[in-house]
Parts: C-alpha cells; structure tokens; sequence
C-alpha cells in the first residue's frame, strides 16, 4: 500500500513538471509573436521612410530639370527668321532695284531650310512669305554732299512710316561751348514736323571738349544736350536705331532721337558746313519724297510679313511676323 | 521569508502568463506605432510640402513662358491684323508622394492643395502681361495654356 502511494505521489510530481514545462513552452512562444509582431510594424515604417526617402530624392531631380516647354526655342526661332529676312531686305534695297519679287523668293527659298535645320531636333519650324510692303529708299544722288543741298529743306512729306534713318557725317559744324541761340541758328538740325509739334535733332561738334554732340529740342524750347561721343574720324548717327558712333565710340542715346509721335514730314535745316551721307526708307503708299535732283529716290521693300509656326510635343506657337528693318 | 515567496505557486498559470504578454506586447506596439506614426506623419507632411513647391514653381515658370509667347503674338497680331496662337502643356506629376493634388492658379498666385496629409502650398508669379482667364481648381496632372490672339485671353485647362 505504501508503495502504492509512492508511485502515485511521483506520477503526480511528474505531470506537475510536465505542466511547468508546457507552461514555459507556451510563454516562448508568445515571445516570439511579440517579436514577429514588432519586426513587422517596424518593417512597415521602414519601407514607408524608404518611400519617402525616395520622393524627396525624386523631387529634387525634378526640381532642378529644364522644366519650361521649348518657348526659348520658338522666341529664338522668331528672333533668326526677323533678322535674317530684315538682312535679307536691306540687302535686296542697297543693290539698287529693291524688287519685292526677289525678296518673296528669297523667303520661299528659305521654307526647306528652316524645316530641315529644326527637324534635327525633332521639333516643326515653318516660315512662309504673306505679303510685302513696297517702299523707297532715299539718300544723296552723288555723295558725300552738304545737307543744305535741298532747296526748300524738305526731305519728305506726307509720310506714314519711316525706318533705318542713318547719316554717315563727314565734317560737322563746329562750335565753342555754344547757347541755345548759337544751337538753332548754327547747328544742323533734323527736324521732324508732327501733328502735335516738332521735335529737332541738333547734331554739332563742340570744340571746347573735343565731342560731337546731338541736342534735342522739342516745340520752342532751349535745345538740351541729349548724346554725346568723343570726336573721332567719321561720325554715324542713327535716328531710328538711337546710336551715335565714332571710330572709337558707340554711345546708345536711349530712344531719345525718334519723337515719340510718328511724323508727318522731315526737313533738313542749317545744312551748310555739315558734310555727309544719308539713308532713309519710307512706306510708298503715301509719302512724298522731295524731287530736288539732289536727292535719289529708289524703289524698295518697306516691309515684309512671314507667317511661322513653331511645333513640339508640349508646345505648338504660331504668329505672323511684321519685318520692317530698322523701323523705330 | 524569500524562500516562502519563491516557492509560493499561487496565481501562477498560464491564463495570468497570456494576460501580462499580452499587455505587454500591446503597450509596446502602441508605444512603438505611436512614436513612428507621428514622425511618419511629420515626414510625409514635409514630403508633400517641397513636391508641391517644386510643382509650384515649375507651373509658374512656364505661365511666365506661355505670358511671353502670348505678348509676342499680341505684338505681331497687332502689327499685321494677323491672327497667332499658342498652346503650351506643361508636364506635371499626377500624385505627389502618393497623393492627388489640385491646381489654382490666380493672377499672381499658384495654390497647389492636398487632403491627405492636409498641406496647402503657396507659390507667387510675377502678373502677367496677358489677362490670365478665371479656371477652377484643376486636378494634379498636365496642365495647358492656351492663348489666342482674337480672344486675347490666356485660358488655363488640365
């Protein structure tokens, strides 16, 4: 009976190890879902700052890529076709005849060209000719010749449009620190007769500082110095581009030389003295050159009128394009 | 005393082992996910932020280039009684870090504005020369500016 009982006391002891130990199984492997668990929730929050990460570094590649869609390109494209074909014109008008016939055709022959330079990139670039303006060139039948060299100083009237007005001066009338009184009754001026008033442009030299001087003088005020440049070999004025130069200088007079109302007519005055060329285009429709012999008068192209087109995948920009070389 | 202590088996079991681990490895996740989340939201708040300003700016730069075209085929158009065009797209993500986005574009302002995270970004542009048209807000994506020179008009469309 006693042994009995020791069996069973030891039975006993042994499923209360067993349990222990199924116990302690069981708390392991609730260890290991925490961990599993963990390692998960933190995977998912690595893997979201690895997206993240990823999205900044994606911003900032993008953030520093040419992101505007070809326009330089089309305003570049439009810039070369205005200057190459105002070339084109002004080149046509100083050979002598100014046909607008070869000017057209010239544009036409520059179609393929255009077409075939751009396509290399991939992009469609058209011009084509629209229409052109007939005009005339003026300047001195035998050159260089004294300004006062028109009769009744008018170089030309009714005028609508004017453009590329250049003197080329060969000697100008010198004066010592002149007053405004010596400016107007010495000095050549070219005056422009507006419908509102006149503007005259006084071109001298000064001898006191050794410059060529131009003074502006609007209605009947006092002429105010506008440009100077220092005195050096031939001096060129352009009126319509607002420069004057020497052989050592170009000083820009910042759109002071042009008035800002179109004139109606141009005259010379104070030509005496003042030695040189000139050149002007004006619109044939309505302006009336002067007809004294001394001045030329040949047929030119005003103006000519291209449509372009400009076309990409993220851009398509088309305009008709007014070149008047040299207008103001 | 000790010993009395260690060798006390009373509430001792295995349902009281699952309560304690299980209470356990529910504060430390919610402590864990706690902690992460808000810097998760932080980050994300950030990521949205500088995508949309980089969005902004592209937009804006190319509103500046449509503006220029536009003012070029005004001048021609005014020139010639011809009339010019332009149409420019620009390219924009649709998602930024994973959420849609929407465009409004005023005459000197660029909203750009998601709701998930809620971030809202404002960038400036310089006025145009053109009247810039009324647009409602447009959705994340490609963008078109479209001008014409008989409307004189720079409309906006997605």
């Amino acid at each position: 009976m006693t042994y009995m009982n020791n069996i069973k006391g030891r039975l006993a002891n042994t499923r209360s190890r067993l349990a222990n130990i199924k116990g302690r199984s069981a708390t392991r492997t609730e260890r290991a879902q925490l961990l599993l668990v963990t390692a998960l929730a933190l995977a998912v929050i690595l893997v979201t700052v690895a997206l993240l990460l990823n999205a900044a570094i994606f911003t900032e590649n993008v953030a520093t890529r040419d992101t505007t869609a070809d326009g330089p390109e089309a305003t570049e494209l439009r810039g070369e076709l205005v200057q190459g074909i105002g070339e084109l014109i002004e080149t046509e008008n100083h050979k002598g005849d100014g046909e607008r016939e070869a000017v057209e055709s010239d544009i036409e022959a520059m179609e393929p060209l255009v077409d075939r330079e751009r396509a290399r990139g991939g992009t469609i670039a058209t011009v084509s000719h629209s229409d052109t303006t007939p005009g005339q060139l003026l300047g001195w039948n035998d050159e260089p010749t004294e300004f006062d060299a028109i009769e009744n100083e008018t170089l030309v009237d009714e005028l609508s449009d004017a453009r590329a007005f250049k003197f080329e001066f060969e000697s100008l009338v010198s004066l010592n620190d002149p007053n405004a009184t010596q400016i107007e009754n010495e000095a050549f001026g070219v005056r422009f007769i507006t419908p509102d008033e006149n503007v005259t442009q006084y071109i001298y030299e000064d001898e006191d500082d050794g410059t060529v001087v131009i003074a502006n003088a609007t209605g009947g005020s006092d002429p105010e110095t506008w440009c100077t440049v220092s005195r050096s070999g031939t001096t060129t004025v352009d009126l319509t581009g607002n420069e004057i130069r020497t052989d050592d200088e170009l000083r820009d007079c910042y759109r002071g030389l042009w008035p800002s109302d179109d004139p109606d007519r141009i005259d010379f005055i104070n030509g005496a003295d003042t030695v040189g060329n000139f050149t002007l285009t004006v619109d044939a429709d309505t302006a009336e050159p002067t007809d004294d012999p001394s001045v030329k008068t040949s047929d030119a192209v005003y103006s000519a009128t291209v449509d372009i087109g400009y076309q990409t995948t993220d851009l398509t920009f088309e305009t008709t394009a007014r070149i008047a070389p040299g207008e103001p | 005393m000790i010993r009395r202590l260690r060798e006390d088996r009373r509430a001792v079991s295995v349902t009281v082992g699952y309560i304690l681990m299980l209470s356990v490895a529910a504060l430390l996740l919610g402590v864990v996910l706690t902690g992460a989340g808000g810097l998760m939201e932080s980050q994300s708040k950030q990521v949205v932020s500088d995508e949309l300003t980089v969005v902004g700016n592209q937009l804006a730069s190319n509103i500046q280039e449509a503006d220029r075209l536009a003012t070029i085929a005004a001048a021609d158009a005014e020139a010639t009684d011809e009339e010019g065009s332009v149409d420019l797209t620009v390219r924009l993500p649709d998602r930024v870090a994973g959420t849609g986005y929407l465009v409004e574009i005023d005459d000197e302002t660029i909203t750009l504005s998601t709701t998930n995270p809620d971030v809202e970004v404002t960038v400036t542009h310089p006025e145009t020369d053109r009247e810039l048209a009324d647009s409602d807000r447009l959705s994340g994506g490609d963008i078109r500016f479209v001008y014409n020179t008989s409307d004189d008009l720079l409309e906006v469309e997605s």
